[in-house]
């Protein structure tokens, strides 16, 4: 191992700097940036085991328009059709309609955001208010809370999320 | 004796601009604002406009070679004898060559620059191409193909310097180059008229002499106006009727008047210059436009009818010192799906505020969107009308869609 010389420590200390500073302005290029938007509108695989309500999941509908703020807070809207069967066999949908009140954009790219819903159980008349929400997005899937029922993660079937 | 003519000349004044007050004219779509009936009418046919000099060009049907000039009022200023003698069915005036585009009404179908000379009163035919598109497409009149009847001028559209054309009785019009190559594929003109004559507005719009089919001699008529990208429908129209039971021919524009937006016609039967008020329906005189909004942010998803189907939809829209911002996903059941940004946030109204209970929205946007990679462009409203927004909110893209039957939009208050 050979020392460094005064003047090389000095140019390593100066390029250190130089990229200090580089990093710096680039994460206060990102946090000027902002916000981060949410537009999703597209159908949903379940795996199986996935069960609400006492209904089956297998396949659902849905849209979503949310801003997610740098500080936790969120505003937007997230609405989705859960379809499914009944223990008895019959096709039953779950309605659930969010309003987002936080939010967070994730390091590995996804956001969460949450909130209280409405939740209609059954078409029936069964309306749930007051319901909280949580949905972890990528741009290829979701993993939606409702209450404390974390359903297993959906993949998208068609449609498209975009998170930018 | 100064004093003694104070008096009467205030009294002159006011009935001077009582007059004139009277004599301003209403902005009235379709109103008739001066008509005559100028020397050696007979069957008219075109009809051009010169607002540097004021002056009108016209012409009567194939028995009749001359060109003839006139003043707003039809005073006679000149009769042009064509050089070679040539019967013209439609007139256009080139504010950039300073000289006519004339139609040949011969069943030749050519496309003429014409010069007038008042030295020598002639008119002389300079360069021609021929309209072969306009002599195959389809006329209301049978054996009238090469007969050119509908001729305008195009100084500003895309492309510029081009040329509108159409036959005698015509359902169709086609685009020239002022070189005679054709930009595009004929486009029809709205079902159940034939086309007589063109106009070639400012902006996007496109005037048209309309004749029904199946009566086009007997009425009723119309000046119908259409888009150039959409000739079949018609935007707005108004009833023609002249004397003699004659219809419209030629059509040309005068923005020569301030805040007058007009048309020139003449028309077949008895040749009659006619000057009809476009009102606001001018490209000239629409109304101006507010300048776009600066701030402004509206959210939604949730489910909303598309036609026979339904769509989900999801977007988030910004609007900061101007710029825009943000993504719409679009998914119609058995549809294309739409992956788009948005690239101009054109309107924006809020009647939200913030109260103690936090921020209260309502309020509409327009947006315009541009979708899977940059392949197509949309239009889209969204209304905030209610907490919650099914059966109240409203998302249209293109005009397609309405009240959103789950989910919701919200327009959030401007900080």
């Amino acid at each position: 191992m050979t020392k460094m010389t005064k003047m090389t420590k000095i140019k390593v200390v100066a390029f250190g700097a130089i990229l200090a500073a580089a990093a710096l302005s680039v994460s206060l290029h990102v946090s000027a940036a902002g916000d981060t938007g949410v537009a999703a509108a597209a159908g949903g695989l379940f795996p199986s085991g996935g069960v609400l309500y006492g209904v089956n999941l297998s396949t659902s509908t849905f849209g979503a328009g949310v801003i997610i703020g740098t500080s936790g807070t969120a505003e937007g809207s997230f609405e989705t059709i859960l379809a499914g069967t009944t223990a008895l066999g019959t096709a039953q949908n779950i309605t659930l309609e969010g309003n987002v009140q936080s939010g967070t954009a994730n390091t590995d790219g996804s956001v969460t955001f949450s909130g209280t819903s409405t939740v209609d159980t059954c078409s029936c008349g069964q309306v749930l208010t007051g319901v909280p929400f949580t949905v972890r997005m990528t741009t290829s899937g979701l993993t939606l809370v409702v209450g404390t029922t974390t359903l297993p993660t959906q993949t998208l079937t068609d449609g498209g999320i975009t998170l930018q | 004796m100064r004093r003694a003519l104070v008096g009467p000349l205030v009294a002159v004044f006011v009935m001077a601009m009582s007059v004139g007050a009277f004599a301003m004219p209403l902005a009235s779509f379709g109103s008739l604002i001066t008509r005559c009936t100028p020397t050696f009418a007979a069957n008219g046919r075109a009809v051009a406009f010169d607002p540097a000099t004021g002056d009108l060009f016209w012409t009567n049907d194939n028995s009749d070679t001359n060109i003839y000039v006139v003043d707003k009022n039809c005073t006679q200023i000149d009769v042009l004898a064509t050089t070679p003698p040539t019967a013209v069915g439609a007139l256009s005036w080139d504010k950039n060559r300073g000289l006519l585009w004339g139609g040949a009404y011969d069943g030749t179908g050519r496309i003429m620059q014409i010069s007038p000379d008042f030295v020598t009163h002639t008119a002389v035919i300079g360069p021609t191409f021929i309209a072969a598109a306009t002599l195959a497409a389809p006329l209301c009149f049978s054996g009238a193909a090469g007969f050119i009847d509908g001729l305008g001028y195009d100084a500003t559209g895309f492309p510029a310097d081009s040329l509108w054309v159409s036959g005698d009785g015509a359902q169709t019009i086609e685009h020239y180059s002022t070189s005679g190559a054709l930009l595009g594929p004929s486009t029809p003109v709205p079902a159940g008229v034939c086309n007589t004559g063109i106009a070639v507005d400012t902006g996007t719009s496109l005037w048209l002499g309309a004749l029904p089919v199946g009566n086009p001699n007997g009425g009723p008529f119309s000046i119908v106006k259409v888009s150039k990208t959409a000739t079949a429908t018609a935007i707005t129209q108004f009833t023609y009727t002249g004397p003699a039971n004659g219809g419209p021919e030629g059509l040309a524009l005068d923005l020569s008047s301030p805040g007058q937006c007009a048309l020139w016609t003449n028309q077949f039967n008895l040749a009659t210059l006619t000057l009809w008020d476009l009102g606001t329906q001018s490209d000239s005189c629409a109304p101006t436009q507010p300048p776009p909004p600066q701030n402004g942010k509206a959210t939604g998803g949730g489910v909303v009818p598309a036609g026979a189907t339904t769509a989900n939809f999801g977007f988030n829209a910004r609007v900061v010192s101007g710029v825009a911002s943000g993504n719409l996903e679009y998914n119609p059941k058995g549809g294309t799906a739409l992956h788009c940004n948005v690239t101009a946030v054109t309107a924006f109204t809020t009647t939200g505020s913030t109260s103690s209970t936090g921020p209260q929205g309502g309020g509409s946007m327009d947006f315009t969107v541009s979708c899977n990679k940059n392949t197509s462009t949309h239009q889209v409203h969204v209304e905030d009308n209610a907490e919650p927004g099914a059966g109240a909110d409203k998302f249209t893209i293109d005009g397609v869609g309405g009240k959103i039957t789950k989910g919701n939009i919200q327009i959030h208050p401007t900080q």
